[in-house]
């Protein structure tokens, strides 16, 4: 009973097992039961709790069948991701591992207290008191050389897949970096085991690099305990946003997972000032969600409705943006219309992504893109702001083993400043350039 | 198990689960459904909106004389296809036959246990989690433990005729939720079966008691059956997607008193299930009739 032994190797939590665990005519009877018990709730809430419990389920039979793997999965929504971290944490139940041929050990669920369990699950499916937001303690950005090195690793919590593959490549590099970017998502829920194990224990530190982690949506789905607990502190990193710079450029991480996906006034009032001090210099900004996505739903409406952050944004004063949360590598060909942006998703650098939307589109053609499976996304408007053309990173992920034509390649992305020349690399896995630009 | 053994877990837990989509033209019901699966809770006009919704796409209606009552109508609301009250009607004929053979299962002090459909000449069928309540767990009747009631519709008296004795055990599904009891079903004609089970999106019906439990369905209790519990009343849903071999996902409002329901096929009045549990604003379930007709 209880929490186990550590296990040597990340757990995925598949639907199966989530659906014994909560979805199986004990743990059903006995969340009735413990939603019975609990008297600090009004039917209301009990109502949302459990028609959560059961979007929850729907969401996670619909991401493994999207898919179509057994593999780490991770829908957006904060109680999937905490019942996926309870389930893998083991606590409160009896869990064996399998391992899966595709990387990781699958948690086998299985407790002989359903009453017990259905109770920690319950107060998993309540609302949590989000950890406070820290905050820098100045505006004054940090400084860099005017000859530096960054890499950006997006979405790469898992401990799985590409991911450690990508370590070892920012860990082999023969140059040496001087910040090391993680543009955020610790899975499931970036829980404190969660935390040392698919993250801190496997970050690929450089002597002489600075490492930062943004805040992400699936740290947060935990409350951000550990994000700002362990990792900012373990990190040498004052707040959830920073800013370094040099005498040619602003390099800006941003925190846009505290508020899901949106910005606070505090954070705008800062980010104005730091880009005021900025002066002339370009700025180049960080984060794990997106302003735009070409092939998804989810945009950054929350982003470009904030007064203040709107107006700086359609200042069209930022020069590039480099994202993640969308588990794909896309680099736009030229600015978007509106806010005048160099975007880029570098948010590959670990989740299985699902090839559906990609593996359609036309194959990219041009020097830029002999190196790789690049595809042509086509241009277009969203939500008012046409988009330029797009190329976006197709073909198959040999590290998810026996499964890897139902994926795109994971990566990351290296950034080599040069006085007032930004040129970006997509390197594979292994540290291969497979894309380059020279910026400015 | 903490005094609650998986059995009595089940039988707690039948639920409303509401259409999956809702209609373009009721945007605060939208509002609703989504904040509720997000774990957000509604606005009371929000809430309000749904209620209406789900008492209207999920309807529950009595059945008096043996008849089965018209849906209800949705008055300003372009809620119902023509298709489906066309359906209803056809439906309301070919059940007629049926609809007498399903009883409320008893226990010994006449309190309400499930429900069950007559399958074969003295043949009931219900859930093996209903024996288990008439017989304590032991899965063997005593004489008088239990009885089924096969007319118990609103403000209507049962005669003599209406009740009969489960008198044994004649079959328990070695997996699935399901009992052949032996009862005195005098002339009602059994069910009949069909065969497979349907597509996602299937209009199909449950017929049953459904009791009164707010425990497992916090809201929309009260509007989608009127207040009228433990009574005959045949609910109107959908087969849900996921559905395959022996397992129906459905969404009929059901609650704790209707296990043991029989699932029709509205287009045709044949039983494609036997309703067996649910999770509010999730799935409810049914066996497949083919492990019925197995143990027949």
């Amino acid at each position: 009973m209880g929490a186990q032994t550590k296990p040597s190797d990340p757990v995925v939590v598949t639907f199966e097992q989530i659906s014994k665990a909560i979805g199986s005519d004990e743990a059903m009877g006995n969340l009735g039961e413990a939603s019975g018990r609990d008297a600090t709730i009004d039917p209301v809430q009990k109502a949302t709790i459990m028609a959560g419990v059961g979007n929850v389920l729907r969401m996670l039979q619909d991401a493994e069948r999207t898919a179509g793997a057994k593999v780490l999965t991770a829908p957006h929504d904060a109680r999937a991701a905490r019942l996926q971290s309870l389930v893998a944490s083991g606590e409160a139940a009896n869990l064996r591992y399998a391992a899966l041929p595709s990387g990781g050990l699958e948690a086998m669920f299985d407790t002989n207290d359903w009453s017990g369990w259905a109770t920690v699950v319950w107060e998993k499916l309540k609302h949590l008191i989000p950890h406070p937001m820290v905050r820098p303690k100045t505006d004054v950005a940090a400084s860099l050389p005017d000859k530096c090195r960054i890499a950006v690793l997006g979405d790469w919590g898992t401990g799985l897949y590409g991911a450690p593959k990508i370590g070892a490549a920012v860990r082999q590099d023969r140059d040496p970096f001087d910040l090391l970017l993680h543009l955020g998502d610790v899975y499931y829920s970036g829980t404190s085991s969660e935390v040392d194990q698919r993250f801190l224990e496997i970050w690929p530190t450089r002597r002489g690099a600075i490492n930062r982690a943004l805040n992400s949506n699936h740290e947060m789905y935990s409350g951000g305990d550990a994000y700002f607990g362990r990792t900012l502190p373990a990190f040498g990193q004052e707040g959830s946003y920073f800013a370094y710079q040099n005498s040619q450029w602003t390099l800006i991480g941003l925190d846009v997972a505290y508020k899901d996906h949106a910005i606070d006034d505090e954070q705008v009032r800062w980010l104005t000032e730091v880009v005021r001090k900025a002066g002339d210099r370009k700025i180049v900004l960080f984060s794990h969600h997106q302003l735009y996505s070409n092939l998804e739903k989810e945009q950054g409406a929350k982003l470009w409705s904030h007064p203040g952050f709107g107006e700086l944004l359609l200042s069209k004063r930022i020069f590039a943006w480099y994202w993640g949360h969308e588990h794909r590598c896309t680099v736009y060909e030229a600015p978007d219309t509106n806010f005048g942006i160099w975007a880029r998703c570098i948010g590959h650098s670990g989740m299985p992504q699902s090839r559906d939307l990609t593996i359609g589109l036309s194959r990219a053609t041009g020097p830029a893109y002999e190196r790789a499976d690049w595809r042509f996304c086509p241009a277009v408007t969203v939500e008012g702001n046409p988009l330029p053309r797009a190329v976006v990173l197709e073909g198959r992920n040999e590290f998810i083993i026996g499964e890897e034509d139902k994926f795109t390649p994971h990566g990351y992305a290296v950034l080599n400043i040069d006085g007032v020349h930004l040129e970006e690399e997509v390197r594979s896995a292994t540290g291969e350039v497979i894309y380059s630009k020279r910026l400015v | 198990m903490a005094g609650n053994s998986p059995v009595e877990a089940v039988r707690k837990v039948r639920s409303i689960i509401g259409p999956l989509n809702i209609p373009d033209s009721e945007a605060e019901a939208q509002s609703a459904l989504e904040a509720l699966r997000n774990g957000e809770a509604p606005t009371p006009q929000q809430l309000t909106a749904l209620e209406i919704v789900v008492r209207l796409l999920r309807p529950v209606v009595l059945l008096r004389n043996g008849q089965l009552d018209d849906l209800p109508e949705t008055t300003n609301r372009d809620l119902r296809p023509v298709e489906l009250k066309d359906a209803w009607s056809k439906f309301q004929t070919i059940a007629k036959q049926y609809v007498g053979s399903v009883g409320r299962i008893e226990d010994a002090r006449s309190r309400h246990v499930g429900t069950g459909f007559v399958v074969g000449a003295g043949l009931v069928a219900t859930n093996r989690h209903v024996l288990a309540v008439l017989s304590s767990g032991a899965e063997v009747l005593a004489p008088g433990a239990g009885r089924i009631v096969f007319k118990q519709e609103y403000l209507a008296t049962n005669s003599a005729a209406d009740i009969a004795a489960l008198v044994e055990v004649v079959a328990i599904h070695p997996v699935k939720d399901i009992v052949i009891l032996r009862a005195d079903t005098a002339a009602r004609m059994p069910v009949a079966f069909v065969d497979g089970v349907p597509t996602a999106g299937a209009n199909i019906v449950t017929i049953g008691f459904p009791g009164k439990d707010e425990a497992n369905n916090p809201l929309f209790l009260t509007s989608v059956f009127d207040g009228k519990f433990g009574v005959k009343s045949a609910a109107l849903g959908e087969v849900l997607d996921g559905t395959a071999a022996s397992d129906i996902f459905h969404d009929c409002s059901t609650t704790q008193g209707n296990s043991g329901s029989p699932v029709f096929v509205v287009s045709t009045g044949q039983v494609t299930g036997i309703h067996r549990s649910g999770y509010f604003m999730y799935r409810n379930e049914a066996v497949s009739s083919a492990e019925i007709r197995a143990l027949l």
